[in-house]
């Protein structure tokens, strides 16, 4: 007798097919079927994008959906995921003390010091004296030079300029005697006058040395120890400048101070226990893994991370037509990260890099609602629907079809919310874990670290590798590795980054080097996925011996990133597990795990297995 | 490749073909000169004759920009500001700048000046808008 059976998988991003011709309990053909998961996965709204995937699947075996006997359907793992970020540390200025930026064309060279003056006031300065000329937009740079040019031969010393026009170049090529000059500062009306000021501009290819020195800015104002200490966060802010200006005012005062973070309250099997979130990662780390396994964790309201866990209770509360308070989240995860914060006070937009934490939770409560979806399916089809298993126990049968797996096997499954690990043992059973922290997190991460103000572009950072275009007729690929065209390129690419998407290339405006974005992606990915991965391995283990595991493979649409897989390999490989890409069916690659289980599995049941 | 009278020396040679047009010119010096690169305004008596009437025929900017040792050149004139590279093979301008005899001029003839520059230093064009 001949079947036609679907396993149909509805995933948070994509619902995938895995149809099989059946011929008296044997498998004779499969094939699959993807399109994108419509609605929130475990509702009736489903059910479009579970048909488009079966037609998929259907065409190619030259099908009718109606012509099906049996479609299976996950029970899907009630699971949400979600991530916050808190700033732990941030440099605040009172008054106007600091322009630190790195405009591209800073004009001379060297190290000014004098008292601000605005060249407007020029009548009033006076002989003798040493003065940092403050410039508005007013003048032009013709101007400009000529009026310090005469000043300078009235006997004023005009030892530096802060300009507001993108002139400094131009205005320093037209000085009879060569000063720094700081120019592109959009705020100059805010510059004080009649204050202690020092100017200095770095030579081409370097970075300025006296005012990113504490030591440096207290020999030029003459600070006390107590002023020194104080400043520390300047010089901290300014290191790596080109130019800088540093102002001296009497009730001036720069802070790096801690932000009060709140706390996170994890009630554990073994203990309850409350970590403030400014301590950083590796203490909350450490706090959840001495509560034990969680039972429920709370954050101080008003702070993003005590939101984000109400958040994401509520969400599944909504979800699953339960109280939020019987909603309980179950793990956390916590990394260290230094973002670029905008300096409060600042006059051209000066950043410094701050002390952050992200923090990822996830809720998993009883199951969703997938027989009303089955119910609902069937009715819509007129075929049998059913649910075929839990979601973690067909990938692991599904991904038991990559050639050179065998059990004991570990699969992984790293969505955008939450981690998913299943061990699937000798004699069959299975162990799954569900963890916080997963492709959201990373894609926050590498946001924050590079200072993005669109979430998309760091998740096409996460996603593809980037690139840069050195000539209209060639590229340099993040490897190292030239790529030439025999068409010129379009001249708004040139020398810039690009992010090599396949539907085409994305020009990435930053000042950053590709070898910094290339080791921020690593990085987060690293911190996130890979330890994760490490957690996962830890928590199915019995002895928390690592070694004890042989294969581990990766399945889901996340596998499909470009470089996962081979960090996952080399992550493991030092404790002699084999582990990469599933290849589902040995044609499918990451793709299908559970659908092809949820068919096997139907096969399993009737025949005792094809494997 | 045609002889010119070209100087030697590495700069931006800035050719103005419309005497009109001097202002837009002056700019686009400001723009090069900010970004610290040498250049040289031209006008027509500096080139050869079939040079100059294969720019005007927008034929062979291109080789304005061939025999910079920069290998940039700027031609300025009714057509508005073209920036050619010899790193564009055919003869095509890299980039063009339509003028809009206002004021907005100067300050587009600034940046394109920048952006001239900046192939030269290999850094990411400016956006003019």
């Amino acid at each position: 007798m001949r079947q036609y059976i679907a396993g149909v998988d509805i995933g948070n991003a994509t619902t995938e097919t895995a149809l099989g011709i059946v011929e008296d309990g044997r498998l004779i053909e499969c094939v699959s079927g993807i399109a994108d998961t419509t609605g929130i996965k475990g509702t009736i709204e489903n059910i479009s994008g579970i048909r488009k995937s079966m037609k998929d699947a259907a065409d190619k075996l030259h099908l009718r959906i109606d012509q099906l006997d049996l479609v299976r359907i996950n029970e899907a793992t009630p699971v949400i995921g979600d991530f916050a970020m808190e700033t732990i540390t941030e440099t605040i200025i009172t008054e106007s003390t600091l322009i630190g930026h790195n405009p591209d064309t800073p004009g001379g060279l060297g190290i000014g010091i004098g008292e601000t003056a605005s060249l407007k006031q020029a009548d009033a300065l006076e002989k003798d004296k040493k003065y940092i000329l403050i410039v508005d937009d007013s003048f032009d740079f013709v101007e400009v030079a000529r009026m310090i040019n005469e000043l300078e031969n009235t006997g004023i010393r005009i030892e530096g300029a802060i300009v507001k026009k993108d002139d400094g170049v131009l205005i320093h090529n037209r000085l009879s005697r060569k000063i720094p000059i700081l120019d592109e500062v959009e705020a100059i009306e805010r510059v004080p006058v009649g204050m202690p000021c020092a100017v200095e501009v770095a030579a081409p290819g370097q970075s300025i040395d006296l005012l990113s020195n504490p030591y440096g800015i207290a020999t030029v104002f003459g600070l006390s120890v107590h002023e020194t200490r104080q400043i520390m966060p300047i010089a901290k802010a300014l290191i790596g400048n080109r130019s800088a200006v540093v102002i001296k005012t009497p009730a001036g005062e720069i802070k790096e101070r801690r932000i009060p973070a709140g706390d996170i309250h994890i009630n554990g099997q073994r203990n309850s226990l409350k970590v403030a979130v400014d301590l950083g990662a590796q203490v909350i780390m450490r706090t959840v893994h001495r509560a034990g396994e969680i039972k429920d964790v709370t954050g101080t309201k008003g702070t993003n991370v005590g939101g984000m866990l109400e958040k994401v209770r509520n969400e599944m509360a909504l979800l699953t037509e339960q109280e939020a308070k019987d909603v309980k989240i179950k793990d956390l995860m916590a990394v260290d990260t230094i973002v670029p914060k905008e300096v409060g006070g600042n006059l051209a937009h000066e950043f410094s890099m701050e002390k952050a934490v992200g923090i990822a939770a996830m809720v998993k409560t009883h199951k969703l609602h997938m027989e009303r979806l089955a119910n609902a399916l069937e009715q819509e089809l007129g075929i049998k629907v059913e649910l075929g298993g839990v979601e973690g126990s067909m990938a692991v049968i599904g991904a038991l079809t990559t050639p050179g797996t065998e059990k004991p096997l570990l699969v992984l499954d790293i969505g955008a919310g939450s981690t998913d690990a299943c061990l699937l043992h000798e004699d069959g059973s299975t162990k799954p874990v569900h963890l916080a922290g997963a492709g959201n997190m990373v894609t926050m991460i590498i946001g924050a670290e590079l200072g993005l103000d669109e979430i998309q572009i760091a998740e096409d950072i996460k996603k593809y590798p980037i690139a840069k275009v050195e000539s209209l007729y060639h590229i340099r690929h993040e490897d190292g590795n030239v790529e030439f065209f025999t068409e010129p390129l379009d001249s708004k690419l040139f020398a810039n980054l690009i992010i090599l998407k396949p539907e085409g290339w994305r020009i990435l405006r930053t000042k950053q080097s590709m070898e910094k974005i290339r080791r921020i992606r690593r990085d987060a990915k690293e911190k996130v996925l890979i330890q994760n991965i490490i957690r996962a391995l830890k928590r199915v283990s019995l002895t928390d011996n690592l070694n004890e595991f042989e294969h581990v493979v990766l399945v889901g649409g996340s596998s499909l990133d470009f470089e996962l897989g081979n960090m996952v390999t080399e992550a493991l490989s030092m404790y002699g597990i084999v582990s990469g890409k599933a290849n589902i069916r040995a044609t499918e690659g990451p793709r299908n795990a559970v659908a092809t289980g949820l068919l096997l599995h139907y096969l399993q049941q009737g025949q005792g297995g094809i494997r | 490749m045609k002889s010119t009278e070209m100087p030697n020396g590495p700069f931006i040679p800035i050719l103005l073909l419309d005497e009109g047009e001097m202002d837009v010119a002056r700019w686009v010096e400001f723009g090069i000169e900010e970004e610290g690169i040498p250049f040289q305004m031209m006008t027509e008596s500096c080139l050869t004759a079939t040079l100059i009437a294969d720019v005007e025929q927008e034929t062979n900017g291109v080789m304005l920009a061939h025999q910079s040792s920069l290998g940039v050149a700027v031609v300025v004139g009714s057509r508005g500001i073209q920036i050619f590279s010899r790193l564009r093979k055919d003869k095509a301008p890299l980039l063009v700048f339509q003028l809009a005899n206002d004021g907005s001029d100067c300050p587009k003839a600034k940046l394109a000046g920048k952006n001239a520059a900046r192939i030269v230093k290999g850094k990411p064009m400016l956006d003019i808008g």
